[in-house]
């Protein structure tokens, strides 16, 4: 290996490495972005519900 | 939950920096000579390494706390440590795994770096998965708590268990192994990207932690506001 | 056997809770004889498997014997510590056993011991039998050391994880993918020792793995008497 004259063309390899990070890391960001997503909505839920019941009680 | 000034500044000065040392890696690095474009690779196999090392170091000081004081703080910052440090195990190992490719000419083999990481991971994911199999969540933060402390003291224990091997692989930093294959020399301009890069992750990890921390309490606050539902509702 | 580091009370008062413990589960296995009998059946079938799956001839055998060994024992030391707080949890005895006005530290070495006494029952009959079987001689005093040492490490963290999985979902499950990755330096350092010693090094050679063993040993130990207290106040 360090008898080489040439460099070796090895691009693929480092696209696919970064590949990997990007992947990755857009990946769990998405993940976090969804879970909080799905809680705010679930938020929304539980206060509409709980309006809801202290209306019903009112009448 | 308000917009938190702090942390969106975080956010997009950490971005700008990602920006800056990929900038940095790509075009003002130069090429190696010997390894060819994949050496650059090692810029960011190093940096997520030393987040998972970091991420899991913080997990062990936070279960400490946890224990400790029996504040639900350390708790959720323990949790979510463990999360970002398996992304970044995650991402140190796969992409090691392709630099060894046309380098060591083979995508894995029972290194003790490799073999160590490996096992790092599997502690790791073996937490999170305790986590999600305790119901009680009392019990599941406690319980969290000390296996986060075995798992950490367990790391360095099979470091040594297997460093009777020999290593192939390479130390940049300090001296390295005289059968490892893949070592070069760091030109000024290498070793500042490196250091960036370092940096840069660092960064990262903070804000990544600092969201997923808010995360975790709104999973909290909204499991109390359920629970509250379902009191009044059944009375 | 290092000592427990938190003994204020005195001595005598801590090692009869051991005794105590380590008795009623030494009777309630006289009498059931499921713990060890289970594991026994199970290391041989794990033998029997290696048998077939390996190949083992003459030459293979001397290579992969400790191999094979330690995975027979890891594997059927694990059936024994799933069930180590199992019959207390299956018939809600945990609690009371839980609250008993014991020191904590002696709860866990009372347990750990008699976990550890059913694996040693079962390596000394599986090891005869796996010398008889590949007619290989592992009796030499240094092997049987290895033996004592590695599976007593491997007993004080499974008892410790063992006291958490036995609270999980699916806890069966739960107790192996918890240990192994955390038992993965005894096993290493005690498959290394015991290879060393089939191939009749001295054992200035083995002294490194067999140091690892000891080390892993008493920083476990210390780790599970400190974190054996907050497991049990729940």
């Amino acid at each position: 290996m360090f008898l080489q004259e040439s460099t070796p063309d090895t691009t693929i390899y480092m696209i696919m490495g970064y590949a990997v990070f990007s992947i990755l890391s857009a990946g769990y960001a998405i993940s976090l972005l969804a879970r909080r997503r799905k809680l705010l909505k679930k938020t929304e839920t539980i206060t509409r519900m709980q309006s809801e019941d202290t209306n019903s009680s009112i009448h | 939950m308000q917009p938190n000034q702090h942390l969106r500044i975080l956010t997009i000065s950490s971005m700008l920096m990602l920006v800056l040392s990929i900038y940095m890696v790509f075009v003002y690095a130069p090429l190696e000579i010997v390894m060819g474009a994949v050496q650059r690779v090692f810029y960011y196999h190093v940096a997520s390494g030393w987040i998972g090392a970091l991420a899991f170091l913080i997990t062990l000081i936070c279960s400490i706390l946890y224990l400790a004081t029996r504040n639900l703080k350390w708790d959720h910052v323990a949790l979510s440590s463990v999360e970002i440090g398996v992304v970044f195990t995650s991402m140190n190992i796969v992409s090691g795994s392709v630099w060894a490719r046309p380098i060591w000419n083979t995508w894995w083999t029972w290194d003790p770096r490799l073999t160590t990481a490996t096992i790092m991971w599997l502690l790791y994911a073996a937490y999170l998965m305790l986590r999600q199999s305790l119901e009680n969540p009392q019990r599941r933060r406690t319980f969290a708590a000390v296996y986060g402390i075995v798992a950490f003291v367990s790391v360095p224990l099979t470091f040594a268990a297997i460093r009777i091997w020999r290593t192939i692989h390479p130390v940049i930093i300090g001296s390295s192994d005289p059968s490892a294959e893949g070592n070069f020399e760091m030109t000024p301009p290498m070793r500042n990207a490196f250091f960036f890069s370092l940096f840069t992750f660092t960064f990262l990890y903070v804000t990544l932690l600092w969201h997923r921390i808010r995360l975790e309490q709104l999973t909290v606050q909204v499991a109390a506001m359920q629970s509250r539902l379902l009191n009044k509702l059944s009375t | 056997m290092p000592k427990p580091a938190n003994s204020q009370r005195p001595q005598a008062s801590f090692w009869r809770t051991v005794q105590a413990i380590m008795w009623k589960d030494l009777t309630s296995e006289l009498r059931h004889k499921e713990i060890v009998s289970a594991m026994f059946i199970f290391s041989l079938l794990v033998v029997l498997i290696f048998n077939f799956s390996l190949e083992l001839d003459r030459a293979t055998r001397d290579n992969v014997a400790a191999g094979v060994l330690w995975v027979t024992f890891v594997f059927a030391a694990t059936l024994g510590l799933n069930r180590t707080f199992a019959a207390e949890k299956d018939r809600d005895l945990l609690d009371g056993l839980l609250l008993a006005p014991i020191d904590r530290s002696a709860l866990f070495v009372g347990k750990m011991l008699s976990t550890f006494i059913f694996i040693i029952i079962v390596e000394s009959i599986v090891v005869p039998l796996f010398s008889l079987l590949y007619n290989m001689s592992l009796f030499t005093p240094l092997l049987l050391v290895v033996l004592v040492l590695g599976t007593l490490g491997y007993t004080v963290v499974g008892t410790l994880l063992a006291a958490i999985a036995i609270h999980t979902r699916a806890r069966e499950i739960m107790l192996p993918i918890l240990l192994f990755p955390v038992a993965v330096p005894v096993i290493i350092a005690s498959v290394q020792a015991s290879a060393g010693i089939l191939e009749g090094n001295a054992l200035g050679n083995i002294s490194g793995p067999l140091n690892l063993v000891v080390v892993y040993d008493i920083i476990l130990f210390a780790i599970a008497i400190m974190t054996f207290d907050y497991l049990i106040e729940e």
